[in-house]
């Protein structure tokens, strides 16, 4: 009997699943065989132990899901009455019942609507009439002369902020001026001197290179002396 | 009879009436719920499983051909959703053992003195907790057999595994409960009590 046929042998035997004449044959086995034994001691305390939770597992009530009706067998009598002409009575009737219901509701409270011009008003009961809130008569006149007066007042106080105003714009135009030409000048002042730099520099290159010309220009001419000063006297 | 009850509602279910079924589900419900939860030991787990075995069972039931199989069809169908939750949830809520031992064993030790008197509460916490650092399938053999009292062709057929794998799942899954227990020191007054 190999590993493997012992474990199946004690599982059997542990579990009682096991005929009288092979019981009989493996208890002989366990008998001599007192590690086996133990093993089976051991493996019967850890089933005892299982055993010992005895907490009592409730599962908590199950929630209603309606199937969708292609999928499932039971869809034959998805409709509790069975007859989707009832079914459908009885919903048509539950909706008109309910509207019923709520109407009656709406008139018993009075239930009232309205549209005013801060939106749509809801009251119920007889609604009370709003005070209207009347404009206060204005006792105050004025005379002509005040009214000249005022208006002359007012013109001087229109005048002076103008003037006040066309003088802070022609302020500001002519900062504005003086920022742009001081702009300008500092640029024309840089690019003359840069001209300048430029002038000065091609100046000297001219000359230097007028000069190193010059050399050239000397030293062909003496090279040309000397060779006529040498083929002279050989004539 | 259980059996024959049963084979007689699914086959009244086939036809369309819906009664069998919630007849059906009040007389399975407890024992999915159970199944899942010492799965998870977690209530809201074990009836979301729950919930979504008896839908599944519903919008299938046409597909049983072997009205007699309903109760190992039932439980293969709970424990294939346990097992999808698992993966769906990237295993967090699975420990593997030496990983389980390494990381609570000293707090355990800590916790629960060798001669302590467990309550029973305790016990039953530390018992799923246990049988939580079980690899899935030793886990849900032991639950079948041990819990669930089904016999080991029943938990083959359900597992659609050989009778032979699923002894040898027993084996070690007992044998790896004894070691986290012990490891826990749970055992002066019950390990040594065979």
């Amino acid at each position: 009997m190999d590993k493997n046929d012992v474990q199946s042998k004690l599982m059997d035997y542990l579990y009682d699943e096991m005929g009288p004449n092979e019981r009989r044959e493996f208890e002989k086995l366990l008998r001599n065989q007192p590690e086996l034994q133990q093993e089976l001691n051991e493996m019967q305390a850890t089933r005892n132990l299982l055993q010992e939770e005895s907490d009592e597992i409730t599962p908590k009530k199950l929630m209603l899901i309606r199937t969708e009706e292609n999928h499932t067998a039971g869809d034959k009598t998805s409709n509790p009455s069975g007859n989707p002409k009832i079914y459908f009575l009885k919903t048509f009737a539950a909706v008109a019942a309910a509207i019923l219901v709520t109407v009656a509701v709406f008139s018993f409270v009075n239930l009232q609507i309205n549209q005013t011009e801060q939106g749509t008003l809801i009251s119920f009961g007889t609604p009370q009439p709003q005070p209207v809130e009347e404009p206060a008569e204005t006792e105050s006149f004025i005379t002509e002369d005040e009214f000249y007066t005022m208006m002359s007042e007012l013109q001087e106080q229109n005048n002076h902020v103008m003037a006040t105003a066309l003088e802070q714009t022609r302020e500001q135009h002519q900062q504005q001026m003086e920022n742009v030409i001081q702009t300008l000048t500092t640029y024309y002042n840089r690019r003359r001197q840069q001209d300048l730099v430029l002038v000065s520099e091609g100046l000297a290159q001219l000359e230097e290179e007028t000069y190193y010309r010059f050399l050239q220009t000397e030293e062909a001419l003496e090279d040309l002396i000397f060779a006529l000063n040498v083929q002279q006297p050989n004539e | 009879m259980d059996n024959m009850d049963d084979t007689l509602l699914i086959k009244q279910v086939q036809n369309g009436n819906r009664a069998a079924y919630t007849q059906l589900v009040e007389k399975w419900h407890s024992k999915i719920y159970r199944f899942a939860y010492r799965f998870f030991a977690d209530e809201d787990e074990a009836h979301d499983i729950t919930q979504k075995t008896f839908i599944k069972t519903y919008q299938n039931v046409n597909t049983l051909k072997n009205p007699e199989k309903f109760s190992s069809w039932i439980y293969r169908i709970a424990n294939n959703l346990c097992l999808d939750e698992l993966k769906r949830a990237g295993r967090r809520k699975s420990t593997s053992l030496e990983a389980y031992i390494e990381q609570s064993g000293r707090l355990e030790g800590d916790q629960i003195a060798p001669d302590t008197d467990l309550q029973n509460k305790e016990l039953g916490t530390i018992l799923q907790r246990a049988l939580l650092t079980l690899p899935d399938e030793q886990r849900t053999v032991i639950i079948l057999k041990e819990y669930e009292g089904l016999k080991f062709r029943e938990i083959a057929d359900i597992l659609e595994e050989p009778e032979s794998t699923v002894k040898s799942r027993l084996y070690y899954g007992l044998k790896s409960t004894r070691r986290v227990l012990t490891h826990w020191n749970i055992k002066h007054d019950y390990l040594n009590n065979g």
